[in-house]
């Protein structure tokens, strides 16, 4: 039910093994249609892919919708899930996809443009980077919170959503460069320095609260 | 090693994935520098509480939502709606479908159905058809087609119209214009200019092109257009000198300024108590020569008003044109002014094949 439950075949790391592991045999058994086995799948993973979205969307509701719609479509597909990623990285592939999406149909709602180009260039140490949006938003504001995880998740919010993907992705769920990439469908050398400018921006919105 | 180089390298440095030289020059470098060595701190804290942010778990209704999704996507539901879901399968499904509609409702325009009884039985010409107005006035009288000489060239039976119309039209059927031009045709004078002679035909009675000469001043009927470049029947080489007609051929107008030639315009006068189902004997003569009615006659409310008059379109070997008209004067009355003109011009959908329309007058 909860994230220990993650089976070790869905593990981000390690995830070579027998091909009798767990979790293949419930895949197999989902794939023939077993109601039960895709059940434990979703059991197994929920509160990963769960807490992804939540973390990407930051509603609740978009997130529960987002969720249940990743596992529907992992659900569809199963025959197309050859193995060799871990379940969990192809389950948070989907989720990543899905939320990105949402954001996008949520920017062209709002009529927004929720492009961050201040993000687009220079190492993300740039002295004349300045995040934009409400006053809320901003560092000397964003001290007076008390809880740095507050913190970062507001930080987090202000950062491009690729760049949030990616940064949730590796540094949160601890999917390597290679899967990142995957994932993104970007080269490893265009990930590496996305997450590094990422990571930077992050610092410099929390160093008023280190 | 500067600042901008070293804070590039900063993630590598944390994750130890820095090769030795550059590990070693970063390090060195964050000794003297210390608002480098503070970005790598803050670097490495936000790192850290990243990977320690508290894992929300999933609310009960998650579970219960996906199952829900996944029981009304049951095999037996999702059969249909599977080829719209995806869309690497809903696009093309899509254009297959807008692309059979097009062609469905062009094909249901154009008369693609198969038509039975007539002679082409494929190609349509509607564009020709199109051309041919119901209120034309009557065509000008023929300058040299006289009834009963060109009722004495076929055979003398109905039975025997249809036997020798048969093979013709197969024949005629499978040649083209071209090949026709290409093959047979001699050089010679035009076909208007043949028939503006309107002279004598030559001797021996081999001439047997007589042109549709249209009155100077009047707009020309329009199978006046009609390609002359076809060739006088097979039917007329001489079986006892084995010698093949002289030919006529002229080159056919252009099309660009002209109505296609659709066929020959031929009124019947017919008395009332004739009138009831004339369409139906004429259709029926034509299919005794081997041809039969063109569809859009066929879907006319047959004599509906037979008080009225009507039309009637039919199609025939080129071979069988003459004894359809004598068949016409056993139904009714053919008046001089109702005569087609030049009936050995071809007017047709195709070469080798003849169009009358037939007028219907009640008197």
């Amino acid at each position: 039910m909860d994230s220990s439950a993650t089976p070790r075949g869905g593990a981000p790391h390690g995830a070579g093994g027998a091909a009798t592991r767990p979790v293949d045999v419930l895949l197999e058994a989902a794939r023939r249609g077993r109601p039960g086995a895709f059940e434990a799948i979703v059991r197994a993973h929920q509160d990963r892919v769960y807490a992804f979205c939540s973390r990407m969307l930051s509603d609740r509701e978009e997130a529960l919708d987002a969720a249940q719609d990743v596992f529907l479509s992992a659900y569809r597909n199963l025959a197309g899930f050859r193995g060799d990623a871990a379940l969990s990285t192809w389950l948070l592939k989907i989720a990543a996809n899905r939320c990105l999406n949402a954001i996008r149909k949520r920017a062209t709602r709002a009529g927004k443009e929720t492009s961050f180009s201040g993000m687009g260039g220079g190492d993300g140490d740039d002295p004349s980077f300045e995040p934009r949006g409400r006053d809320e938003d901003r560092p000397d504001r964003i001290v007076e919170e008390r809880e740095l995880g507050t913190i970062l998740l507001r930080a987090l919010g202000r950062i491009d959503p690729e760049s949030r993907s990616l940064v949730l992705l590796s540094d949160v769920e601890g999917l390597s460069y290679e899967e990142l990439a995957e994932a993104a469908g970007l080269p490893l050398g265009t990930v590496k320095s996305k997450l590094h400018r990422a990571r930077m921006a992050l610092r410099k919105m929390l160093a008023p609260a280190l | 090693m500067e600042c901008d180089r070293v804070r590039a390298l900063l993630s590598d440095y944390l994750e130890e994935t820095l090769a030795e030289g550059d590990r070693a020059g970063v390090a060195s470098h964050l000794d003297g520098c210390a608002r480098c060595a503070a970005a790598a701190e803050g670097l490495a804290q936000t790192l850290t509480l990243l990977s320690a942010l508290p894992r929300e778990c999933a609310p009960p209704e998650l579970l219960n939502r996906v199952m829900k999704g996944i029981a009304a996507e049951a095999p037996g539901k999702r059969g249909w709606t599977r080829f719209f879901t995806p869309p690497r399968v809903k696009i093309p499904v899509e254009a297959a479908a807008a692309v059979f509609l097009i062609v469905l409702v062009y094909g249901i325009q154009k008369g693609m159905p198969v038509r039975s009884g007539t002679p082409e039985g494929g190609g349509n010409p509607p564009a020709a058809e199109r051309t041919i107005p119901d209120a034309s006035p009557p065509l000008p009288a023929a300058v040299s087609s006289s009834p009963a000489k060109t009722a004495g060239k076929g055979p003398s039976t109905a039975a025997g119209k249809e036997k020798a119309a048969r093979p013709i039209l197969q024949r005629e059927l499978s040649r083209t214009p071209m090949a026709d031009a290409a093959g047979e045709v001699p050089p010679a004078r035009s076909a208007r200019a043949e028939s503006l002679d309107a002279g004598p035909p030559p001797a021996g009675g081999k001439a047997e092109f007589r042109g549709a000469a249209a009155p100077i001043g009047r707009p020309a009927p329009a199978f006046s257009a009609a390609p002359a470049f076809t060739l006088a029947p097979a039917a007329r080489v001489s079986s006892a000198e084995e010698t093949i007609e002289p030919k006529v051929f002229a080159a056919p107008p252009s099309r660009l300024f002209k109505p296609l030639p659709y066929g020959r315009d031929v009124t019947l006068d017919v008395t009332p108590a004739e009138r009831a189902g004339i369409e139906g004997k004429i259709v029926a003569a034509a299919e005794r020569l081997g041809g039969g009615a063109h569809p859009g006659a066929a879907l006319r409310p047959e004599s509906a008003q037979p008080a009225l008059a009507g039309t009637v379109r039919v199609h025939l070997p080129a071979e069988a044109a003459d004894a359809f008209l004598d068949a016409l004067r056993t139904l009714g009355t053919i008046p001089p002014e109702g005569m087609p003109a030049a009936v050995d011009l071809p007017a047709g959908p195709s070469p080798g094949i003849t169009a009358y329309t037939v007028r219907i007058r009640v008197r």
